[in-house]
């Protein structure tokens, strides 16, 4: 703990240096960019830049990365209020007070509240961040292969737990993202294992194609003849900066959906969208005027911005200290990691102290960059909603399907790419959701590797998983969030979707 | 044949428990080994089998609870357009290597902006040319990604020498 501060000021000579901060500016601009372009989401634009970062060291990539991910939840609040559409699902609340805000002609205010929410939720995360990853990652030194396995199930009970569409559905979409995690050889043994012969598939799936055709073709394929059509509100945005009585209105949300937001966003498997309902729920509750909500009241889109701009900085806890992400964007961002040749869990602290350090100086300067480029280009990022959606999906499939090439030089990764968009459409149409299995995917295979040793470490007892107090508490929590949904048949996810 | 519930849940549960069988059978013949010592197919087995269960579960859960049954209709889809668009993307990825990036590519992204909706042909052959050239510009100038040359391949030897 007493090297914190050592270590943070270190982690700023790296993050000011000029081509970190250049990294850091694209990141965050890129992620305000995709936040703001409803279809594409961090998670697609991670995957297709991925190939792009090769040449970069892994400290400026991931830099790069991170502002992505945190940058999108910046950029996503602009469409929310301004055309009722969310940039991404984790802002879907914004629009029901910041649409209505703009229609009232208070677009400004809303815009600007939900910039200084999002920076103040943000720069809270980062202190969080800097001070819980590494008393995390040193509890984490202390756990085996049987803790491991118990957090990556309660992690991926959570996540189908509080998946917005049927909860068996979910688990499916898990148990499949562990098969297709697996394939290629036995870690242990080296025998392939469902590869089909193929040498392509000797190191099983990558990430990059499977995530690419997921997200960016899958996107695409499925509004084919139904573009989407974005219709801003007429009329210059002006007075972005909120009146003496919107502070006064908003500091007390802003307060409560940063703390929630940041705790619930460090539980492994929570993610960023439901600690946004939960938040508006709450102010609506401790509200004396809770008939304002709805029709424009500024607290609705404070607390909600807050909350997911924290929840988003807390989910980097369990990536940078445990080596568990939270949710899909998180899962891709674990795979760059490995990628890049670096460890994540709770060693990376101490083996890669400049790539953490860095990464976490450079989100408070990005932060920074973010309220900037928030408030002034606010018209800018409007004028991006111009695009015509055909020629915006031409370049997502173009850069989808060069980045799948791009990575090892072969048509068989655009197969794959194509492969993963034909399911991504037909897992949209039956409503079956990604996230779980990409989640499942990325944890595949350490998911394997925990369960094979604790069962060798016990002799085939499954009870090594209660035996042990950290793994017991984990399975616990588990069975909790299965057992929870039979009694009540009510889940806090069911039904927190974009499209509602 | 898609727009009855009914019918895609069956199909669906089929599909489901054909590829769980599959991973099963898959798994005993790698190995499952025991629990003491589990081969390469453990994980296999007990995660296909897992998927089966739920494959069945989902579809009895939805006959016997009101509730589930009365999910959302799926949405009207236009098979033809995607399957469309699909074939031009396999061609894409199969002719890439063949004759190049550049002639591939402004076809192919002039063929996805007409069946994204764009209609106006001008618009679209200024488009593929004018984004073909810009994604090569980005993508093998500034990043140095090996893009394929394929058939113009020649014009890479006129190019500066590195």
């Amino acid at each position: 703990m007493a090297e914190t501060l050592p270590s943070l000021v270190h982690g700023f000579g790296i993050a000011l240096q000029p081509q970190n901060l250049l990294y850091a500016f694209i990141g965050v601009s890129m992620g305000t960019l995709v936040g703001v372009l409803p279809g594409l989401g961090p998670s697609a634009t991670i995957a297709l830049l991925l190939p792009a970062t090769f040449q970069l060291s892994p400290i400026s990539a991931v830099i790069m990365l991170s502002g992505i991910c945190y940058g999108a939840m910046y950029g996503s609040s602009t469409t929310s209020i301004l055309l009722n559409i969310p940039g991404e699902p984790s802002s879907v609340v914004t629009c029901l007070d910041g649409y209505q805000m703009a229609r009232k002609g208070r677009a400004g205010p809303a815009l600007g509240i939900a910039a200084f929410a999002s920076f103040l939720a943000g720069s809270f995360g980062v202190v969080g961040l800097t001070v819980l990853a590494t008393l995390l990652a040193d509890w984490a030194l202390t756990f085996g292969p049987p803790e491991y396995f118990s957090l990556m199930i309660m992690g991926m009970t959570v996540v189908t737990y509080l998946s917005s569409k049927s909860m068996i559905k979910a688990l499916m979409m898990v148990a499949t993202g562990v098969i297709l995690g697996c394939v290629g050889l036995d870690p242990m043994t080296a025998s392939p294992r469902l590869t089909f012969g193929r040498l392509e598939l000797a190191d099983g799936f990558a990430l990059s194609p499977m995530v690419m055709g997921l997200f960016g073709i899958a996107e695409v394929l499925d509004n084919l003849g139904t573009p989407v059509k974005a219709e801003t509100l007429a009329g210059p945005i002006r007075g972005l900066f909120p009146t003496g009585d919107d502070w006064k209105r908003s500091v007390g949300p802003i307060m409560r959906g940063t703390v929630l937001g940041f705790f619930l966003g460090v539980l492994p498997g929570v993610g960023t969208i439901v600690p946004q309902f939960l938040s508006y729920a709450l102010e609506r509750k401790l509200s004396k005027h809770p008939e304002r909500f709805g029709s424009g009241a500024i607290e609705g889109v404070a607390a909600p911005e807050a909350c997911n701009n924290a929840s988003t900085t807390g989910t980097f806890i369990p990536l940078f200290s445990l080596g568990i992400p939270s949710n899909a964007m998180t899962a891709i961002l674990l795979g760059a990691l490995m990628i890049y040749g670096l460890t994540p869990g709770p060693t990376l602290i101490k083996e890669s102290p400049d790539v953490f350090w860095g990464v976490v100086a450079s989100m408070y300067i990005g932060n920074v960059m973010l309220l900037i480029l928030n408030l002034p280009l606010n018209s800018l990022w409007v004028r991006m909603l111009s695009i015509p959606y055909p020629y915006l999906s031409a370049f997502i499939v173009l850069f989808s399907l060069v980045g799948a090439y791009s990575l090892n030089n072969s048509t068989a990764d655009m197969y794959v790419a194509l492969g993963f968009g034909c399911l991504g459409v037909l897992m949209k149409r039956l409503e079956y959701e990604p996230a779980p299995l990409v989640l499942a995917f990325v944890l595949g295979p350490l998911l394997e590797t925990s369960l094979r040793r604790s069962l060798v470490l016990s002799d085939g007892r499954m009870s090594i998983f209660f035996q042990r107090p950290a793994s017991a508490v984990f399975m616990a929590c588990a069975a909790v969030f299965v057992v929870i949904p039979m009694i009540t048949r009510e889940r806090i996810g069911e039904g927190m979707s974009a499209e509602e | 044949m898609l727009r009855n519930r009914w019918t895609v849940n069956v199909w669906s549960t089929a599909s489901w428990l054909a590829f769980s069988l599959y991973v099963c059978l898959e798994s005993l013949r790698i190995g499952i080994g025991r629990p003491s010592d589990p081969g390469p197919g453990f994980i296999f087995f007990w995660s296909g089998l897992v998927l089966a269960a739920l494959a069945v579960l989902g579809p009895l859960r939805a006959c016997v609870s009101h509730r589930d049954r009365e999910t959302t209709a799926p949405r009207q889809t236009n098979w033809s357009q995607i399957l469309l668009a699909l074939v031009v993307l396999g061609l894409y990825a199969l002719f890439i290597e063949r004759i190049g990036f550049l002639l591939t590519t402004a076809v192919m992204m002039g063929l996805i902006v007409r069946l994204a909706g764009e209609h106006r042909w001008s618009r679209i052959v200024t488009f593929a040319l004018g984004a073909t050239l810009g994604a090569y510009a980005i993508l093998q100038v500034w990043l140095q990604t090996r893009l394929p040359p394929g058939l113009l391949g020649w014009l890479e030897t006129m190019g500066p020498r590195t």
